[in-house]
């Protein structure tokens, strides 16, 4: 079960309803294998979720082509799932039934056997007692592990991930960063994971590459291999190697900051 | 980034996203006339049905010989001490119940179960108590359309408040800048659905009013014409009426595009 | 300590609501003291004797039977209708750009003026009174959920894309469900506004119902009538409205209810 994406010359240009033009992304080349954790990192604004809602198939490229497994993405499929960057929850559906939103199309598996499912990832994203509750009455952090579990229910070939653990306080993501290794397994089943963060430690921790973007129109500055193997214990972030691979991203990124400030 | 020139492709796309809906506009006015005219060829009944023709013709008629202008007149004076009179007071009834708690627990069941009423009923008993001239009209106007302005005005206050009193506090705003600052500019959209609202219950309302017994005015017009089977006059009466409902609902919406141009609107 | 707070928060909702109302009551009957003129203005206590013995004769029952029926097809039509178009309106950009300039018009046009001639067209059977209930019902409805359709928001459209949700499934756990609080709000609009329907079908062709006693009572100038055949027909507004919002809150347990009204 060998399956891979390729990023031809992706490239992306909105036009506002005014006329406005904002070119996005350029030039994005880069072919991603099964059994690999990527991380994207980039300063704000630069693409990084549209390329993913791309990847997705949910947009379509101006420029250039995507491929899975030699055929043209042209929408979303199901094995294919996304977290969004803001948690998207059905407010008139309790946790359980937000967390079953995606497995309801996957007409192979019985109600039971969904419900298990749901259970099971309540469990994992620690939101156990909580099934009943509706999303307005959840803190920002609860809402999106809810949003990575009706994800990960889906248990998708391809999983995207934008920012999840953006609204998680510290502990609960360092935590969250172990648990995810475990809950997805990419080595393993063979996913493909895609992770944009704006965290570097992060980005670095969690995967087997990172692609760097630059500033707007986002283009991809540098790919890093990261050498540790995994699953890897929260120990390696005091490794030197480590921090050497950190520094350097940062420095990188430092640069792109400061011409978006500057604009 | 922002330099770049508007393609020519986007330019015709943009352009055409625009007139499209003109397009679309004239095409489905058009389309209800001609509507209108072929459903009156096919009745081909006078007292029946009236096609626009006929109906222009009855209005220049009634211009030349003056009758209109008396009815226009009469609805109008109604339609504007009612609505004009319901605005001012129920922004400020609006407004001291969302200032004072112990108002707002008092009153706002009362004006809320009032606001559920079909309020034009109580025509007749104005028009027992004020007669069957103008001010019983203006008085059963002003009941019409007072409880949609007061109602909003409160929710639109009360609604800013609650979400940014923080904001106030934690930038150590003054009482006057958060008045003018946030809870004029938090309530206006609700301010003017409100004042919407309203102007279209004073519209139907000037009818009904009129209808219980009245002077003059188009109501009493389209009732008389209804009597004697008058259809052109009857439709005279309407479209007026009608007009005066979409002029008033276009000006409030211009007024509310430019007063909270950051609200999405839709097309009515 | 929240609970308390909230308990003694009720109560202090409860007393002051109590004391509005009988504030409004006490007014009326010095009013009615005041004017001290029976064909002229009543109190309320008049105006509840004449309600008591109106049902207690048994005269009302037809009247009610009449303008109930003539309400119930009008409204339900409306409702139907209204959600249907006002659905249609929400997602086919077609539908909405060549109706929109009919539905703005439709908005200030007040629609009971239509009443004569539809009385004329239809006769004066039950048929055109159902016809004018649902024009003049079903305007609020057809907009709140068109509005409502809209404000969904892009965002969770394309959350249904994302999971390859059907498109017809979309119109039900999406679309339908959002607009849901707007769709609400149109139909308790709407009810007053059927009212009002019923009143003026029944004043141009009728022998029967709450609106013509209505206008029997005025010119019979039988004040105790007027007043009583009013407040029935605003209290039936009322307990319709409070009905609404009862199912409403049973039916939609997520709704942060905090901001209604
Ligand atoms: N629908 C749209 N219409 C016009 N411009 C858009 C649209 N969506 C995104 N953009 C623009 O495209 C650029 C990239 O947006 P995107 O959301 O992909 O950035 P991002 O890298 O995810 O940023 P962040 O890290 O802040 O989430 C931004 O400059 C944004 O203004
Ligand atoms: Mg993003």
């Amino acid at each position: 079960m060998q399956t891979r994406i390729v990023v031809e010359e992706v490239g992306k240009t909105y036009v506002k309803p005014t006329g406005e033009v904002v070119q996005a992304l350029s030039g994005v080349g880069m072919t991603l294998e099964s059994g690999t954790f990527y991380s994207f990192v980039g300063p704000s604004g630069c693409g990084k979720t549209t390329l993913l809602h791309m990847l997705h198939g949910l947009l379509s490229p101006t420029e250039g082509q995507i491929f899975f497994n030699g055929e043209k993405v042209t929408g979303p499929t199901t094995n294919k799932a996304l977290v969004f960057q803001q948690a998207l929850l059905l407010p008139w559906r309790n946790v359980v039934d937000n967390i079953k939103f995606g497995l309801e199309n996957d007409r192979t598996k019985s109600e039971p056997e969904r419900q298990t499912i749901c259970e099971r990832y309540i469990q994992i994203v620690g939101l156990r007692g909580f099934e009943g509750h509706y999303p307005h009455e959840l803190s920002g952090g609860m809402q999106q592990r809810v949003n990575l579990a009706r994800a990960l229910a889906v248990n998708p070939e391809i999983l995207l991930m934008d920012e999840p653990f953006g609204s998680l306080d510290a502990q609960t993501r360092q935590l969250m960063q172990e648990e995810l290794q475990r809950m997805v397994d990419w080595k393993r089943s063979g996913k493909i994971v895609i992770f944009v963060t704006h965290d570097i430690e992060e980005a670095v921790f969690l995967a087997d590459k990172v692609f760097v973007f630059s500033f707007r129109p986002g283009r991809i500055m540098k790919e890093i291999d990261i050498p540790f193997p995994t699953p890897r214990s929260l120990a390696i972030k005091e490794d030197p190697t480590f921090l050497k691979i950190k520094h350097e991203i940062w420095n990188l990124l430092a640069g792109e900051a400061r011409k978006a400030m500057a604009e | 980034m922002r330099g770049r020139p508007l393609t020519f492709l986007a330019w015709v796309q943009s352009a055409y996203g625009h007139n499209r809906m003109l397009i679309h506009g004239i095409g489905s006015l058009a389309f209800g006339l001609v509507l209108w005219e072929a459903v009156d060829r096919w009745f081909s009944d006078k007292y029946f049905f009236t096609g626009p023709d006929e109906v222009i013709k009855e209005l220049l008629q009634l211009v030349r010989d003056g009758e209109i202008w008396i009815h226009l007149r009469y609805s109008a004076l109604e339609g504007v001490y009612g609505y004009a009179l319901a605005a001012a007071a129920g922004i400020a009834c609006g407004a001291m119940l969302a200032f004072s708690r112990t108002l707002d627990e008092m009153f706002s069941p009362v004006l809320i179960g009032l606001y559920a009423t079909p309020r034009p009923v109580v025509a007749p008993l104005f028009i027992v108590w004020l007669g069957l001239g103008v001010a019983s009209k203006v008085a059963v106007i002003f009941i019409a359309s007072f409880f949609p302005v007061a109602i909003n005005t409160t929710a639109g206050i009360k609604n800013v408040e609650s979400e940014f009193r923080m904001l106030g506090r934690a930038f150590n705003v003054s009482p006057w800048a958060m008045f003018v600052k946030i809870i004029v500019p938090g309530a206006l959209p609700f301010l003017i659905a409100g004042l919407r609202l309203g102007y279209s219950r004073a519209i139907v309302t000037i009818m009904v009013a009129e209808m219980f017994g009245s002077e003059a005015g188009l109501g009493y017009m389209i009732v008389h014409a209804t009597q004697v089977f008058d259809i052109p006059k009857m439709m005279v009466g309407i479209s007026m009426l009608t007009l005066w409902g979409i002029l008033g609902n276009e000006v409030l919406k211009l007024i509310e595009r430019r007063a909270t141009p950051y609200k999405q609107t839709l097309g009515i | 300590m929240g609970a308390i707070h909230n308990l003694y928060r009720n109560r202090h909702q409860l007393i002051n609501g109590t004391l509005g109302l009988l504030f409004v009551m006490a007014f009326w009957h010095w009013a009615d003291r005041t004017v001290a003129n029976e064909s002229f203005f009543v109190g309320p206590w008049k105006v509840l004797q004449t309600t008591i013995s109106l049902f207690a004769t048994g005269t009302i029952y037809p009247h009610l039977r009449t303008s109930g029926w003539e309400f119930l097809m009008g409204y339900g039509i409306a409702a139907m209708i209204g959600i249907s178009l006002g659905m249609a309106f929400g997602m086919s950009k077609l539908v909405r750009e060549f109706l929109d300039p009919w539905l703005g018009g439709l908005y200030a046009t007040p629609t009971v003026a239509l009443a004569p001639l539809i009385i004329i067209w239809f006769g004066i059977e039950l048929t055109p009174k159902i016809i004018i209930v649902l024009l003049t019902a079903v305007i609020d409805i057809i907009i709140n959920t068109y509005t409502g359709v809209i404000n969904v928001g892009q965002e969770f459209r394309m959350l249904g894309m994302a999971f390859c949700v059907p498109k017809r499934q979309i119109w039900f756990k999406i679309l339908l469900p959002g607009s849901l609080p707007y769709i609400v709000t149109g139909l308790r609009l709407a009810t007053s506004r059927a009212i009002v329907g019923v009143v003026v079908a029944e004043y141009f062709g009728s022998s029967e119902g709450l609106g013509w006693l209505l206008f029997k009572a005025l010119d019979t100038y039988n004040m105790p009538l007027m007043i009583s055949c009013a407040t029935l027909l605003a209290g039936t507004g009322i307990v319709l409205n409070q009905g609404i919002l009862a199912v409403e809150k049973t039916m939609a347990p997520w709704r942060d209810t905090k901001l209604q009204e």
